[in-house]
This record gives C-alpha cells, structure tokens and sequence, in this order.
C-alpha cells in the first residue's frame, strides 16, 4: 500500500466513523419547534447536556424528568442510570411521585456517590456497560448525574467534560449533567446547556377544585443558553403529566394575592 | 440402606422452635413461650414451652384462648427457615461422625447413618453418649436413638417413654437396639403414630382400636392393606428392615476452583488481565460440565512474598456465561498491586445451583430478559454493593416509609425469589389510570423529592387549620400563591418501637425513639416564584396539641 492509498483508506474510515450517516445520532425532540430547531432536531443522544438550575432542586429535576420519560418512551426497554447522593439535603427521588409522573421507579437505577470525582467515574462506568463490543450490550437510556458542582474546579471540569462526552459517544447512550448552582458554569465541552427555574403557572381556584390541575403540570423558566447551532432560546415550558408533552406558554404576571381554593380533605386515618 | 449390618442414629430435637424464638428474641429459656402456625388465617399453637403447658397451654389451641388463659405468655410464629437452617447446622456438624447425615425438619430431627464409622469411637453406645454430652454442654435438648433401621430409630427417639430403658441406670437416655432379633420385640409397646403413617391412617386404627404396634402383628398384610391402605404395611415393614427405605442425605455442593501456577513471578496489567481471563475461563469449563450455574465468584493470587490478595463478584442472578464474567471481572487487574509479582492464583465459584436450561419456545413466562441484572451487576462489580441502589415500594400510608432504597442486587433476588404477585407495586404506575381516574391524582399525589427526615420550618398561617401563607426556610421567605389540602395521615400506632428522625428547631439532627403519634394534615403550595412544596401541619388543634410545620418534599 503506497502513501495516497492509506490516505485513502485512512479518509473513508474518518469519514465511516464521524461523518457518515449511519453514525448520524438520534435526536430526543422536544415537542417544541422552536427549542427543536435550535438544537437541529432535539437533543442529540450519544452526547452530554448540561442542566442547571438554582435555588432547590425541583425544577432542575421536573425538567430532566421531563427529559427522561420521553426518552424512556424512545427506549422503552432501557434504564436509566441516575448518579447522586442519596444524603442529599435537597432530598431523594420518591418512586410514588415518579410513577405518578409516569416514570416507571423499577426502570431507575441509583448510585449513591456522594464525592463529585468518583460520581463522575460512576457516569462514566455506566456509560461504558452499554458499549456494543460485549456479547449482550447492556441497554441504557440515558445516564444522569448532579454533579454540576464540580464546575468550580475548573480544570477537572473540562476533563470531565470531554471524557464524559467520548463515553457518551462510544455507548451511544444519553448524558445529563445536572446541578443546583446559582452561578453561570462554562459549558464547553457539552452538547447543550440548559438553565431552568420555576415559573407559577395560571390556574384558576376552580380549577385546582375541578380539574386537579394543581397535580397536573409543572411550569419552568427554560434558557437555552449553548446548543451546537449557536442559537439561543429563552421562554416558559409546561410540562402536562397525563401526556408527557412540553409546551411553550406565556410568561404569567404574578398575582400577590393569596388563594385558598375550596378545602379537599383526604384522610388517610387508621 | 436396610441391611443386617446398618446402624442409624436418630436425634430428635422436641423444643427447638420454642429455643429458637427464646434465642432471637432475647427470651429467659424458661419463659412462657407458645409457637403458633396459621392455619386457614387461624393462629393455632404448634409447639409450646414447658412452662407454658404447665400454666394451661395446649397444643392445636388458638393463640386467642392462650391469651386469655396467659396474658403473659410470649407469642411467635412458626420459623420454618430457621429451624431447616438450624437442623442444615448440625447435621453438617454431624459429618465429624460419618459422612452419611440428613435432616428431618418436619419431626425436628437429624438422621445419621453410622454404618462401619461406630468402631471409631468406641462403639454405638460411646457415639450415642459422646452426641448426648456434645448437645449437653450448648443446653440443647435432645433425644436420642440408634437401631438397625432409620424407621425404629425414629420412633425410639420420639417414644422412648413407652420402652423399658436399661440404659437409664447408666444415665444415658438413649434406647439401644444393635441387635435386630430383639428389634420386633423393642417395637411391640409402641403406639402406631411411631409408624409414621398419615393422620387419618392413625385415627382409623384408633376408631379400631389398634393403638399399639403388637396388636397390628395377628393381622394379616392383605387385611390390612384392604382396611388402611398400603402405606401401612409398607411402615411396618420399613420399621422392621423388610422393606427398603432410602434417605436423602444432606449435601452442600463445593465450591468449583481452578488454579495456576507460574514459573516465573507474572508481572504487568495485561499478563494480569490475561491470567484472569484464563482462571474465568476454566471455571466456566467445569460450571458447564457439571450443569452448575454460580452466583459468587472469589479471584485470588498469592504474591511472591506470601501475600494474598482476594477479589469477590458478587451476581444478582446465577449464571456460568463466560462474556458476562469475563466482563465483570475486567477492572480487577487494574486493582491488583502485584509489587513484585505473582507466583500462584485461583478462581473458585461458590453459591452454585443447578443450571437447568429454560425452553423459551415452550412457556415464555420463564424466559426474562436479564439486561438489567448484568447492568447491575457490572456497576455493583466496578462501584460496590452498597453503591448500586434501586427503589423498592413499601405498602405504607406514611410517606417517609412507604418507599427503601436497597441495594439493586437485593431487588433482584427478591423479584426472583418471590412470587411477582406477592410484592408491593408503585400506585399508578400505569400511567394511562392516572387521566381516567381523577381521585386517584388527587389522593395519591406525590412530590418528586422527598426530604429525609422532614424539615422543620417557619410559617404563617391565617387560620389555625389553614394552609401557610409564608414559609420561612433556608432564610429564605416564601410567599404563597396558592395551596389546596389537607391530605390527612394518620400515626402508625401500631409500630410502638417506630423511631422517629427529625431536625430540631435549632436545625440540629436529632434520632429520638420517641414515638410520635400526632396526626399529619398535607397540604400542597405553590409560591409566587413557583416553587411547589409539600409541607405538613404536625399535631390537631381540635386536640389540644401543640402544632409544627414541616416541609418534605418539592414538586416539579
């Protein structure tokens, strides 16, 4: 083999490897043209996405939930690896609320890290199980971790940045990084870069009353601050639980004043 | 097994439920103890201690007249695992006497079949006495027999008390029958249950007035296999030594092991990765050729200094597939500090079952797909046991308890092991019920974090049974938009023991054994920067008791 012919053979297996299109990643749509459009389709599996958010854990964790369920809809036999501490003050995942959301608690797996470092190495074992060189390849949705804090070292950032995004790539499997940090972290190295809060949503007393609207949605501030394309998008999301659907819903003034619907009274009493 | 030459011992262990449940739970060995099993969901006492049937307590009478005849006495239910465990114990402790020993849970007894292994100690009398003092020096009761066949044996040791006992002037309460010409005439006094024939067999011999051995001899086989069946005649003759009888003895497989030595000391990762994979694939050699499957893998080598260094993998689910532990077992040579090298090392499988093969094409039931246990066991292998958790539903009304996080392997024992109807299930898993059913949101309507123990929090409310219309938390003032509630919990009352974790005003952590008994009033809120929160009123006013605020979890 002379020089222009590994040339040759060197270009088709860059171009088979990195360029061809059956090695073109899937994308996780949004429901939201506009968000989809930003981000060339949806968010891209096989490549690691930052989610932050500040204040308390709840957004954050609605809106990769929201994530999640639609790709454990696109893989409906897959898992979902979630790497957190289990001490955490901002609380645990309740398996009632998640299958009440309609995420199946049995599908999640948990790994109690509670050091950022080895937390990362936990994601990145998870998202190396699911490589095809195996005899069975392990099959994962997604793989998530709340390790966003690390972002205050720097250089281990950026290292954990690209070798989460190679592990990602070479199991072809979902990354989120999330976090709860008040602060803008540099999302170099990552797919996409999400900031989210609460958002109140408008509801009527009547409502809550008759519709159980209350339990029946969520609503974030949703900032799509990086994506591959450069473009950007900010607005409010809504997330309905009974169908799994995000929408995009004006910003709500909010009323100062305070609202008591009519009492539900529940008992549980033995 | 019934030659003229066998010799069987027989144990029998008549109070060992009720040592039992005296050991586990901490009981005097003379309490009032009173075993019961249920029996079509009624509680009927089985075993009882000497005590308790001094102070009136029968066997086969229901827990409730016991109670009423013995407020004090202890209650426990059957341990049927515990007493097989027990009796595995000591009938592997028996092999110190002969190979051939069995267990007999359902009479609380050992069997051991001494044949040719007497001589060693002295004879059968000196094997019975050196058992006898063993049981006496850990405080065990037991009764113990030896005779020609294992079913004379038997029935020696549970009715000794109908037999003259020669041996009783030796203090030795052990019936000795080496010589089977006396055997018949040993067994006469008897009653017929010491045939170990069926209940209703017995109380038809009973009704006929046959209640002792002897008076079974003057009838005829063929008589009495017409009247009773031919299971009696076949006991009569299994006592005796005519007819056969085969014992399954207890066995507990050994551990497969392979093993390599080296020449010179093995150095470097991959000559390491190398030897692993070799180790992994003889044992799954032998794992095949014996049909096993393994659920335990040990990885040893020895250092050129003499050390050992042991590495454990741990399945969630039996198997011998070589990728599978070969893929498990691929960090370990990166783990492994050989220093100066490795001069010898070993793979040895434990936990082993046998590894039957499941026709997918005939019942697909059987078949599961085992995708998530190797990806738990490929992150328990890498991360640890205690690392990989899952969450495990609990039927529970109290939130904090309603849900465990165990370790993910347990889970999938649990799911293999157990009956899938038998375990709790999340509520409104099936999402499609959630849109047809609109009591069930808002009854069961959950947070997606839950704080773990509940934290304490500031609040105003306009009202006294009002929902907060500020919180206070993390120094941060919470104003609400809007709230509906309360979901009203009650106290488990019934856990009296149930320890209650919660931070302390001053926001200190505290773990007191208090039971608190107050009832819990939800309600949900949302905040004009919209936040949605969970909190709960701790106490009734109505009551006159003292009222907290808690927060336990956020929503979406």
């Amino acid at each position: 083999m002379n020089k222009q012919q590994r040339f040759e053979t060197l270009k088709n297996e860059i171009w088979q490897n990195y360029f061809s299109a059956s090695k073109a990643q899937k994308a996780i749509s949004l429901d939201v043209s506009e968000i989809d459009d930003c981000l060339d389709g949806g968010l891209t599996i096989g490549r690691v996405h930052l989610i932050t958010g500040s204040g308390y854990s709840g957004a954050v964790r609605g809106f990769t939930l929201a994530i999640l369920r639609k790709v454990m809809h696109e893989k409906p036999s897959g898992y979902i690896v979630w790497c957190t501490n289990l001490n955490s003050s901002d609380g645990i995942l309740y398996g009632a609320g998640l299958a009440a959301i309609g995420i199946d608690p049995a599908r999640l797996i948990l790994v109690d890290e509670s050091h950022p470092l080895r937390g990362v190495a936990a994601m990145e074992e998870a998202l190396n199980a699911a490589r095809q060189n195996g005899e069975a390849a392990i099959k994962i949705a997604a793989v998530i971790g709340d390790y966003a804090q690390l972002a205050n070292s720097p250089d281990l950032w950026h290292k954990t940045a690209r070798r989460l995004q190679l592990a990602a790539e070479q199991g072809n499997v979902l990354a989120l990084m999330t976090g709860i940090t008040a602060r803008i972290i540099p999302a170099a190295g990552f797919e996409s870069y999400w900031q989210v809060s609460t958002a109140v949503r408008q509801i009527s007393s009547e409502q809550i009353v008759s519709d159980n609207r209350f339990y029946d949605s969520a609503s974030w501030h949703v900032k799509l601050s990086r994506t591959r394309s450069g473009r950007q998008w900010t607005g409010n999301l809504s997330w309905q639980f009974s169908t799994g659907t995000l929408s995009h819903k004006p910003a709500v003034n909010v009323q100062t004043g305070y609202r008591v619907p009519t009492r539900q009274f529940v008992s549980h009493v033995s | 097994m019934s030659s003229s030459n066998s010799e069987f011992i027989y144990i029998w262990f008549y109070d060992l439920p009720v040592r039992l449940a005296c050991h586990q739970q901490g009981w005097q060995l003379d309490a009032t103890v009173a075993i019961y099993h249920i029996v079509n969901t009624r509680h009927i006492i089985c075993y009882a201690s000497h005590t308790a049937k001094q102070a009136g307590i029968l066997i086969d009478m229901s827990v409730a007249d016991a109670q009423a005849i013995l407020p004090t006495c202890h209650f426990r239910c059957y341990d049927d695992i515990a007493v097989k465990n027990w009796l595995s114990r000591v009938g592997q402790w028996a092999w110190r006497y002969t190979p051939l020993t069995g267990i007999d849970s359902e009479s609380l007894g050992i069997w051991m079949n001494v044949t040719g292994a007497t001589h060693l100690v002295g004879g059968i009398a000196a094997m019975c006495d050196a058992l006898q003092i063993e049981f006496n020096q850990i405080s065990v009761s037991a009764q113990i027999a030896a005779a020609p066949t294992y079913g004379a044996a038997w029935a020696f040791a549970h009715f000794s008390e109908f037999i003259a006992r020669p041996s009783l002037q030796q203090n030795r309460p052990v019936i000795m029958c080496d010589e089977r010409a006396i055997l018949r005439q040993k067994l006469q006094p008897l009653p017929v249950a010491a045939l170990r024939i069926s209940a209703d067999i017995e109380a038809g011999l009973r009704q006929a007035g046959l209640e002792q051995i002897y008076q079974l001899s003057p009838i005829s086989a063929i008589s009495l296999t017409t009247r009773f069946g031919s299971e009696l005649v076949q006991r009569l003759g299994q006592i005796i030594g005519d007819v056969s009888e085969l014992q399954k003895p207890l066995i507990v497989p050994t551990p497969l092991m392979a093993s390599k030595n080296y020449l010179t000391p093995l150095l470097g990762v991959e000559a390491i990765q190398k030897m692993i994979a070799d180790l992994v694939h003889l044992i799954c050699i032998q794992l095949a050729q014996r049909h096993l499957v393994t659920r335990y893998l040990v990885i040893a080598v020895q250092r050129v200094d003499s050390t050992i260094i042991r590495r454990t993998i741990s399945l969630s689910r039996p198997s011998r597939s070589e990728a599978l532990l070969h893929r498990l077992t691929a960090h370990i040579a990166a783990e492994i500090d050989v220093e100066f090298g490795i001069e010898h090392s070993w793979i040895e499988a434990k936990k082993l079952s046998a590894g039957l093969p499941v026709n997918q094409a005939f019942d697909s039931s059987l078949y599961k797909d085992d995708s998530k246990d190797t990806l738990i066991d490929y992150l328990t292998a890498r991360l640890g046991h205690n690392k990989v958790r899952q969450l495990q539903p609990i039927d529970s009304w109290q939130p904090e308890s309603a849900q465990r996080v165990q370790p993910a392997q347990q889970t999938i024992r649990q799911l293999h092991t157990h009956a899938s109807n038998r375990l709790p299930y999340w509520q409104s898993q099936d999402h499609s019920e959630i849109s047809d059913n609109i009591n069930l949101i808002s009854f069961s309507a959950r947070p997606l974090s839950l704080l773990t123990p509940a934290v304490p929090v500031d609040v105003i409310a306009l009202l006294p049974d009002h929902p907060p219309s500020m919180i206070r938390w993390r120094k941060q003032n919470w104003q609400i938009y809007q709230a509906t509630g309360p979901e009203r919990i009650g106290p488990s009352w019934w856990l009296q023991s149930t320890q209650t974790n919660k931070y302390t005003n001053n926001g200190k952590y505290s773990n007191n054994s208090k039971y608190s008994d107050k009832t819990r009033d939800y309600y949900w809120l949302e905040t004009q920067s919209g936040e949605r929160l969970w909190v709960y009123r701790e106490g009734l006013t109505e009551r006159g008791e003292s009222v907290e605020w808690f927060l336990h979890g956020f929503f979406a």
